[in-house]
């Protein structure tokens, strides 16, 4: 059972509807479907504009490839990461995966401030999609990386902001898998957390198959990257070397 | 404790009300009272629980009925600890509890997967339509007041064409008849069993119709 870890992106388009708040409502159908028998409303303000946030994405990642995704804001980054894992279903075109995944974006959602630093790390498991067992498994090498020692024992919400960096870091790098996405690097803490948290990040980024980084930093983008793409209002417009595509960038 | 305190106060008050005896009113409006307060309560806070877990969609794959099974698993705790009311009303009152009590466990079975049915479709309504919850919220009161929760359907004179047209009044019966010791015609059974079949197959439609949909509407 050794498949080897890929990713296929076929003419991916994703839109996204902007919802005014008459589209949210309910009411503004019901009066509209009841007025329909009326004179014909110019803008009812129920049509949706969707913006394309992705338009006819194709390309192919094979194992060992490590991609820096740039672009200005709103290029498509995210929903790019985001289809990759799964929470956007692509309006139309079609992703083949094959490898476990392992999203590193947002990892501070999801933590319920009254509870505890083991309570946490159960609840940001499971958000994971880590089984008891698996988190039960990985909790005592979460608290000890993590070095926040009793205060795991103490509601989260007495942490200090430094504090609870550490722990969310702590756990969103217990796991590794074949296919990191990240909006962003992680990192964490202070000087020396920083650094103990890089070779972490190291580690799992030089043992899974393939990375997705969106990130803005050049230097971090040379460093940790083979690959770079680059989009523009939601087209993949160049793909290469990352050297050769931050040069075409600039 | 709160929830302990307004049944035994509005047991005590509306009990003499109807002009009943205490005895067969407390405990009837005690267990209406808890069973109410879990089918409302999680009718309001499961038709909110994809808006509420909103970032979490938008950041996690998580199957999206995972939240909606939170807030009915996180009500069915509350339920539990409101049980103790019933329990200490009986250890006062000490009414007859035979074998067939244990049909509440099987009338419970039946509203659990109707209420998650239903906040499977009212969850994905309300992500849609942000002025549904106000609007669920509005009927769900309307609904306490046309169920059976403060006064018994023996005390109305047009009592079955009432519990006739109000589904809820059938889900509230199968889980508190049997506990009281009142019997449940067959009847209402068989409408009981109808409507979470329904609920359920209503709710298994709309999570596969628009599950793909809902991390775009958050």
């Amino acid at each position: 059972m050794n498949v080897v870890t890929r990713i296929q992106a076929d003419n991916i388009t994703v839109d996204i509807p902007t919802l005014s708040a008459r589209a949210r409502s309910f009411r503004s159908l019901a009066v509209a479907k009841a007025r329909s028998i009326g004179g014909r409303i110019v803008d009812d303000g129920l049509h949706v504009p969707v913006i394309r946030a992705l338009d006819g994405v194709s390309f192919e990642l094979k194992e060992g490839d490590r991609v820096g995704l740039i672009g200005s804001n709103g290029a498509g980054k995210t929903t790019l990461i985001r289809v990759l894992a799964d929470v956007y279903t692509p309006t139309a075109g079609q992703l083949t995966r094959h490898g476990t995944l392992v999203p590193m974006f947002d990892i501070g959602l999801g933590f319920d401030t009254e509870a505890t630093g083991y309570e946490n790390i159960l609840l940001r498991g499971m958000i994971m999609g880590l089984s008891q067992r698996e988190i039960a498994a990985r909790t005592d090498g979460i608290a000890s990386f993590s070095e926040l020692g009793d205060y795991l024992n103490l509601p989260i919400r007495i942490y200090s902001a430094g504090m609870l960096l550490r722990l969310m870091f702590s756990i969103a790098t217990c796991v590794s898998g074949d296919i990191i996405l990240m909006d962003e690097w992680i990192s964490a803490g202070d000087a020396a957390f920083r650094e103990k948290a890089q070779h972490r990040m190291l580690d799992i980024v030089g043992s899974a198959g393939i990375m997705v980084l969106a990130a803005h930093d050049t230097e971090l983008l040379i460093q940790h990257c083979t690959l770079g793409m680059r989009l523009e209002k939601g087209c993949l417009v160049d793909f290469g070397p990352i050297g050769d595509v931050l040069e075409r960038a600039r | 404790m709160a929830t302990g305190a307004i049944a035994i106060s509005i047991g005590l008050v509306y009990g003499q009300f109807f002009g009943q005896s205490v005895e067969s009113y407390l405990p009837y409006f005690t267990a209406s009272y808890i069973t109410w307060i879990f089918i409302s309560s999680t009718i309001g806070e499961g038709s909110t629980s994809l808006i509420m877990a909103g970032h979490l969609i938008k950041s996690a794959h998580l199957p999206i009925v995972f939240h909606v099974l939170r807030t009915v698993q996180r009500n069915l705790i509350v339920l539990v600890h409101n049980t103790l009311v019933l329990l200490m009303v009986w250890l006062y009152f000490r009414w007859e509890i035979g074998p067939q009590a244990l049909l509440t466990v099987l009338g419970f079975i039946l509203l659990y997967f109707f209420l998650v049915g239903a906040s499977m479709v009212l969850a994905i309504i309300c992500v849609r339509y942000r002025d549904m919850p106000s609007f669920i919220q509005m009927f769900t009161q309307f609904l306490f007041f046309v169920s059976p929760v403060i006064w018994q359907p023996e005390h109305l004179r047009f009592a079955s064409s009432v519990l006739a047209l109000n589904p809820m009044s059938y889900m509230l019966i199968v889980v508190r008849d049997p506990i009281l010791g009142r019997a449940v015609e067959l009847e209402t059974w068989l409408v009981a069993a109808t409507l979470t079949l329904i609920t359920v197959l209503a709710g298994a439609a709309f999570y596969i119709r628009f599950r793909d949909r809902v991390a775009y509407w958050v």
